[in-house]
């Protein structure tokens, strides 16, 4: 038996018609080659403002755009093959998340997840102890609360690891503790990611349009995307810059 | 080109109930396939495992000893969690000695819930295809197909769901597994309509339950529209049974295949289906390791056949079930499994054997604790009290629910337990998002 029928959406087979269809297809990294499989990739969550929820609808074709950016920031952190990034995230951002572990894949390097949550600190603390990483993204200040009330020396537990980026919260603790971390930003339904070079915060403006209003962050979403957002409140204070012909965000009160 | 399932992707379930004609073969082919795997897995295992390799050495068996699964069942070592871990400490291995493949070949470490220890690590593949925890078999008995949605509350320890939902052309509600994002989940489910909810666990059944008592929210109405909701993380207490009845919610459980897959409930609901093409089950005696026969109980025994990234040989579960290869009723030929607890979970108190499970239903039938959130505090296996911790709703007075407690769970199973009262709001908080600890060391 040349498929023992566990993905690819087809039964145990050895035959050739099937594996030919399958050939290069592998488990979820892509549309799947079934009939009547879902252009959707998924209903992902967005938090805007004032504690509102929404629903952010993304197909294949937008994951692999999204997937692209994540590769190129990937580029600037200086991640590649044979690399180890661990990703802190809640299962209702995978939409915003899942881009970065597919451009951590196609680049030969390898991955672990944990969530942001003071709970899961320990599950972040083992992977630093065992394992030598490249990045570690997405760093909560629950984490480090839980890493703290656990009796862990925050200095001691990340000085391991070759690039941190954190969220507003736990960027400063870091910083304070001696770290040069990145600093990720939740802007609704994206993620900007500035490498405190003075630059500002980069995100993806093919798919996002960003502007500041009486220094609040809005946020629209560019033709193609499923879920429309516009000019949407994101509660982030800040405004935006073009710097190097690009638009930038800066945030908060830094 | 596309593959045409046997079943065209419309909202009719039921026909053609087998995703794979390997789950009605006949035991005769199941032995072949599984004495044709085994020994190829077991060439490749003992040239690659330095866990395997030593522990074979050890017991002084080679590759070339097993011609058959009787030989390998007469012959092969027992390795378990603790070998794992032992091989881990000593030779700085977070795969603990099973890692057949170059590091590079692994694409992902998933962890388990670690709710006792360090995480055990798990080398998973994108793209190998033996790499395996859930099959498509059982979404297609449960009704998924491609274009389906799904309510999927999960968390990231495996990644995004390992992508099986979206192997099965199938969509995924992305929502946190956690109480907090209930209303969320309604409120999708009224709008997109899913056919199935992966997964209920015992704190999301009591944030229903608080949710309902809250908001007079219509929980029958909401889950009206699911084919299957799958339920894990932890055997179903009394209380939660009876809440999912009441909300008539279609619910299947799964659990764990001795870290080498999943076991699920089909249609019938009569055992959990282990897939024998893929694992060699055996079932023994914990104390003496002797074999247990076909609907007798014991401790649960995983070979995997066909993942070639970490595979586990003869490998100890440390899971207690009650066993059959008898056929289900519905159709399948593979054996089922009667989870019963874990062997880790066995406290003796006074000399007395104790599972979670033995005081479960008297710590639910207080209506304080009613939830049936509760810990068994075990700082080692043997005790002379048993101290619970419980979850309480509410404001009661303290003194007298820890009194209900302790003569609910005397006249259950005849010791008197020490009795520490939790909020249930706190007490779900000492676990992952998906269970509680059932057995705490302080």
């Amino acid at each position: 038996m040349k498929h023992y029928g566990l993905f690819g959406g087809t039964p145990a087979t050895d035959d050739p018609q099937v594996l030919k269809t399958l050939d290069g297809y592998s488990r979820g990294l892509s549309k799947p080659p079934i009939a009547g499989a879902s252009d959707l990739w998924s209903i992902g969550r967005v938090d805007l403002a004032d504690g509102v929820v929404v629903d952010m609808p993304i197909t294949w074709p937008e994951i692999e755009r999204d997937t692209a950016w994540a590769a190129a920031m990937l580029d600037k952190l200086g991640v590649g093959a044979g690399d180890f990034c661990f990703y802190a995230f809640l299962y209702g951002q995978s939409a915003q998340f899942w881009p970065w572990m597919k451009a951590t894949f196609d680049r030969g390097a390898r991955s672990g997840s944990g969530m942001p949550t003071a709970w899961d600190s320990y599950r972040h603390e083992t992977f630093l102890r065992l394992f030598r990483l490249k990045l570690v993204f997405g760093i909560s200040a629950d984490n480090l609360s839980g890493l703290e009330a656990a009796g862990h020396d925050i200095g001691k537990v990340y000085a391991g690891s070759e690039l941190l980026a954190a969220l507003p919260g736990a960027w400063e603790r870091l910083v304070a503790a001696g770290f040069q971390p990145w600093r990720i930003t939740w802007l609704g339904p994206l993620l900007a990611v500035d490498p405190c070079d003075g630059g500002g915060g980069r995100f993806d403006a093919g798919e996002w349009r960003l502007e500041a209003e009486d220094g609040e962050i809005l946020v629209s979403s560019r033709p193609g995307r499923t879920a429309t957002f516009d000019r949407a409140r994101t509660g982030v204070r800040g405004e935006i810059r073009t710097v190097d012909g690009e638009p930038r965000v800066f945030t908060g009160d830094r | 080109m596309s593959i045409q399932l046997k079943d065209p992707p419309t909202r009719a379930k039921g026909e053609n109930r087998y995703f794979d004609p390997l789950e009605t073969a006949p035991r005769s082919e199941i032995e072949r396939i599984q004495r044709e795997r085994l020994l190829a897995q077991i060439a490749y295992v003992c040239e690659r495992s330095p866990l395997v390799r030593k522990a074979w050495a050890d017991a002084g068996v080679t590759a070339d000893d097993i011609r058959s699964v009787a030989d390998f069942k007469a012959k092969a070592p027992f390795i378990d969690k603790d070998s794992l871990r032992a091989w881990r400490d000593a030779n700085d291995d977070a795969f603990g000695g099973v890692l057949c493949v170059d590091p590079t070949d692994v694409h992902l470490l998933g962890t388990s819930s670690g709710t006792t220890g360090d995480p055990t690590f798990f080398g998973e593949s994108w793209t190998h295809p033996g790499d395996w925890v859930w099959s498509p078999r059982e979404m297609w008995e449960l009704g998924l197909r491609p274009g389906d949605y799904i309510a999927e509350f999960n968390h990231v320890l495996r990644s995004v769901g390992r992508l099986y939902f979206h192997d099965m052309g199938a969509v995924p509600i992305m929502i946190n597994h956690d109480a907090s994002d209930l209303p969320r989940f309604i409120e999708t489910t009224r709008k997109y309509k899913p056919t199935w909810l992966f997964h209920l666990s015992s704190p999301l059944i009591y944030g229903l339950a608080r949710l309902e008592a809250e908001t007079g929210v219509d929980l029958r109405e909401v889950f009206s529209c699911f084919t299957a909701v799958i339920y894990g993380g932890e055997p179903m207490g009394k209380q939660a049974r009876e809440l999912v009845k009441r909300w008539e919610v279609p619910v299947y459980e799964f659990s764990s295949l001795g870290d080498s897959g999943t076991i699920w409930e089909c249609r019938a609901k009569d055992g959990f289906h282990a897939w024998e093409d893929l694992v060699l089950l055996e079932v023994i005696d914990p104390e003496t390791g002797a074999p247990v026969p076909s609907g007798g109980r014991g401790e649960m025994v995983i070979t995997n056949l066909v993942d070639q990234i970490d595979p586990l040989i003869r490998f100890r579960s440390g899971d207690l079930v009650q066993w059959t290869n008898d056929p289900c009723s519905c159709g399948r030929t593979h054996a089922r499994v009667w989870p019963i607890g874990r062997t880790g979970d066995e406290i003796l108190v006074a000399g007395q054997s104790v599972l979670p499970r033995d005081v479960w239903s008297a710590v639910e039938d207080v209506p304080e604790t009613a939830s049936g959130l509760f810990q068994v505090i075990r700082p080692q296996r043997e005790v002379d009290v048993l101290r619970l911790r419980v979850g309480y709703e509410g404001e009661p007075d303290l003194a007298k629910v820890a009194v209900d407690v302790a003569d609910a769970v005397e006249r259950a199973i005849g010791l008197r337990p020490e009795v520490e009262l939790v909020p249930n709001v706190e007490i779900v908080k000492l676990g992952p998002p998906h269970k509680i600890p059932r057995t705490a060391k302080k």
